[in-house]
């Protein structure tokens, strides 16, 4: 039985296998580790790769990449007059990489271990495990990357506790590795898929602008583009030059800039506050405190910048380490994870816990406001796979006969900010003296698979629904998660104090833990009924809400991160603890 | 088979011991081929490792002494999270019991004593800046009380429209003595002094005339 693994990348793909004790990368026919994620149709053929990249600025109509993007959406692609979509590109890919190791193993294939990022939501880690059903080959588990970072890093059976900082050309996945007695136990992931390397492209092109008194925004989008590469090449070369000069001609005019370290710094100053803030989360949310946190490891393309790497080397109070290949470390910690699932001769004793990186929840009845479901969260983020959560609920209504069963991804106040998963109906007994009750249960298993057990106490049905492609209602995605926000408190009230209040009770709530969550809920209720009763009495709601505010206050700073004692304090920035 | 019998352990608080046993256990139960049982030992483990903060779910007698060791034991993040404050609510943030309204009424009498039959605006600032009564001011229900007792003496016009007693009028939300107490607000002919000169001198006049 031999399994191949897959790290399918936004650009670039590679496969690996572990033969003889060790992680293998596979060479492609030009005998190069890295297959680019391209595909293109080449009379009536498909080819990917290497040729297909090459085709896309040839023949962009028969060609498509970054198409990983797009998993789990309805979004298609058209290649020379057919429609293909996201999973089927993919497949394209994983056929080829499975190919090239048959060639080079001589083995075949009977299974693929594909690596996805943390923050890829159920819908996408579904319609990834699809590839296999494409290909007619068992793609059942997937591994999040910063957990296959996280292995990759950890060398020996020795106790360790650390950081995996992984930052990508978009995204940053930050996660909490625990290592003991061969146990490798992954405590806690956070991140934020967009913030990435191409930001500080971005913000580099914006300081060149406005040194030459342009506006980034109105430029037209070619010229944008140049400036964009220029940027990206600029921000690579001072990985080893201290001072870069970007000159680019454009209309016969001359524009030009100087880059170094400092102006470096003070132009992406929120986003390295923004790769810190990430960094405290994952810690808090791991439980550790810095002296039992070993070392921050460095992984990724983006982490290469020197700006980032002085920044966090401040910020911080523990060590940080550079790994030596950057790039493969998701690879070859892929590798190493297969040789575990094979259970192999060398790597019998070690043992993976990985963790569900969202929180899983259902909608219930909101008293205050019917059209707008609460959610509650039954699996919390963070939560060791595999894991079962319970939680007994009831009907609204006496004499009900129908219950409807929703799941979401999230753990936003109301369930409609939440990421609808599907959707079941259960049907309980009519009872027209009592509420009739039954038990939920979710089930997330170690292949991202969620199940959704129903037991009705009086009847003792059972049912069973697993969450699959088919239950797609609606989508929402991040930014459309915002604007629903302030929809919601506006139509609540007119009045903007109250407003803000109520908001920021909202973004408060997604922060903290469960005990406060619950606190917030009844605040947020109450608040809510006593505003509407005191509608005229304007001193009463004047001196409620600035008690709230403080109330408020105190819960947000206890959440600060800063405080955090992984993070140097002003007393002590004597670097000490630098690497 | 409380959690430290699944690790097969003694109660401890040696985070090292407890991973030790988690580890051996998993070596046994991998959680890919044993998911139930794993989900088990993972709960279990979970609960030794914080066992420190969920003292009170163990019975009180056997850990006496493993809570005094809990005590000098350094404070994890979890553990530090806020204990909510009470939530505030509208009813309860404003005096209700009786206790509290019988000290209300001793500062208000002793109010009511010290003030003079006719007052001026500047007897009502001293009443606000004084530092015994300045606190209770927060309380509406007090203001309230205390805004009758003005308004039972006889009141003073305010001449100057930027006199600071209104700085204090719409502060503890005094509109009513502010309505009566506004000069500039009452149009000549409404005010007192002058309808009663009016009618004395027509008065005067028709007895003149009378007599003529």
């Amino acid at each position: 039985m031999t399994i191949l693994g897959v790290d399918l990348g936004t650009t670039n793909s590679l496969a690996v296998v572990y033969k003889e004790g060790k992680p293998i990368r596979i060479p492609n026919a030009y005998g190069e580790f890295v297959t680019p994620s391209a595909v293109s149709i080449l009379d009536g053929k498909i080819v990917v790769g290497k040729l297909a990249k090459e085709r896309l600025i040839t023949h962009p109509e028969c060609s498509a990449s970054l198409f990983k993007r797009n998993m789990g959406t309805d979004v298609t692609y058209k290649l020379d007059k057919k429609e293909y979509d996201s999973a089927a590109l993919s497949s394209f890919i994983v056929k080829q990489l499975i190919e090239d190791a048959q060639n080079y193993l001589h083995e075949s294939i009977d299974e693929v271990v594909i690596s996805v990022p943390a923050y890829f939501n159920a819908r996408q880690r579904q319609d990834t495990k699809r590839i296999g059903e494409l290909l007619g080959i068992k793609v059942e588990r997937l591994i999040n990357e910063p957990s296959a970072a996280a292995i990759a890093c950890h060398m020996d059976d020795e106790y360790e506790t650390f950081v995996v900082f992984d930052f990508g050309g978009g995204t940053l996945d930050v996660s909490v590795v625990d290592c003991f007695e061969n146990v490798i136990s992954i405590n806690a992931i956070s991140g934020n898929n967009h913030l990435g390397g191409t930001d500080f492209d971005r913000a580099m092109a914006e300081y060149f602008c406005l040194k030459n008194g342009l506006d980034y925004n109105i430029l037209d989008s070619s010229f944008q583009q140049s400036i964009l590469r220029a940027c990206e090449q600029a921000k690579i070369k001072l990985s080893t030059q201290n001072v870069v000069e970007v000159s680019l001609v454009h209309l016969n005019k001359n524009y030009n800039c100087v880059f170094d370290e400092n102006v470096l710094l003070n132009i992406t100053k929120s986003l390295l506050e923004s790769c810190k803030n990430v960094i405290g989360k994952a810690v808090k949310d791991s439980g550790f405190s810095a002296s039992e946190l070993d070392s921050l490891i460095l992984v990724g393309g983006s982490s290469k910048m020197p700006v980032l790497q002085h920044y966090l080397s401040d910020a911080l109070n523990i060590p940080i380490l550079k790994e030596e290949n950057m790039d493969s470390l998701v690879v070859l910690g892929l590798g190493k994870y297969i040789g575990i699932k094979q259970r192999d001769e060398n790597i019998k004793d070690v043992v993976v816990t990985d963790i569900c990186p969202f929180s899983l929840s259902t909608s219930t009845y909101n008293e205050q406001n019917p059209d707008l479901e609460l959610s509650t969260v039954l699996i919390p983020k963070n939560s060791v796979l595999p894991t079962s959560k319970k939680m007994t609920l009831r009907t609204v209504h006496k004499g009900q006969t129908k219950v409807n069963i929703s799941v979401f991804q999230g753990q936003a106040m109301y369930a409609k900010e939440n990421l609808f998963l599907g959707q079941a109906f259960i049907h309980v007994p009519r009872n027209m003296h009592d509420y009739e009750s039954f038990d939920l249960i979710y089930s997330y298993d170690i292949n991202s698979m969620l199940y959704v057990e129903a037991i009705v106490h009086s009847t003792k049905e059972h049912y069973i629904f697993r969450v699959s492609k088919g239950d797609v209602l609606e989508k929402v995605d991040a930014s459309v998660r915002l604007d629903s926000i302030k929809e919601v408190s506006l139509a609540l009230y007119q009045n903007n104090e109250v407003d803000a209040i109520l908001a920021r009770i909202e973004r408060i709530y997604k922060e903290v833990d469960e005990e406060t969550q619950d606190y917030l809920m009844k605040l947020h209720t109450e608040f809510t009924k006593d505003m509407e009763s005191l509608i005229n009495n304007i001193q009463k709601r004047k001196r409620l809400i600035n008690q709230v505010s403080r109330i408020l206050d105190q819960i947000e700073e206890s959440q600060n991160v800063d405080q955090l004692d992984i993070f140097t304090q002003e007393e002590n920035e004597e670097g000490e603890y630098l690497a | 088979m409380n959690a430290w019998e699944i690790l097969g352990i003694d109660p401890t608080s040696d985070k090292k011991t407890i991973k030790r046993a988690y580890a051996k256990l998993l070596k046994q139960y991998h959680p890919e081929e044993n998911p139930e049982e794993f989900k088990q030992i993972q709960a279990a483990y979970q609960q030794c490792l914080h066992s420190d903060q969920e003292i009170e779910s163990v019975s009180y007698e056997q850990n006496i002494e493993s809570k005094q060791d809990i005590k000098t034991q350094p404070i994890s993040i979890k553990e530090d999270t806020i204990v909510p404050p009470p939530i505030p609510k509208a009813e309860t943030l404003f005096v209700k019991s009786e206790k509290d309204v019988v000290v209300y009424q001793d500062i208000l009498n002793s109010i009511e004593k010290s003030l003079p039959k006719k007052i001026r605006p500047k007897e009502i600032v001293q009443v606000f800046t004084d530092p015994k009564i300045m606190p209770y001011l927060e309380d509406e229900f007090f203001c309230r009380r205390l805004e009758d007792i003005f308004l039972s003496r006889k009141l003073k016009y305010i001449k100057n429209f930027r006199d600071p007693i209104y700085m204090y009028l719409g502060k503890y939300g005094m509109s009513k003595l502010s309505n009566v107490m506004d000069y500039s607000n009452v149009p000549i002919y409404k005010r007192p002094a002058f309808v009663a000169f009016i009618v004395v001198s027509v008065i005067l006049l028709e007895m003149i005339l009378g007599i003529v």
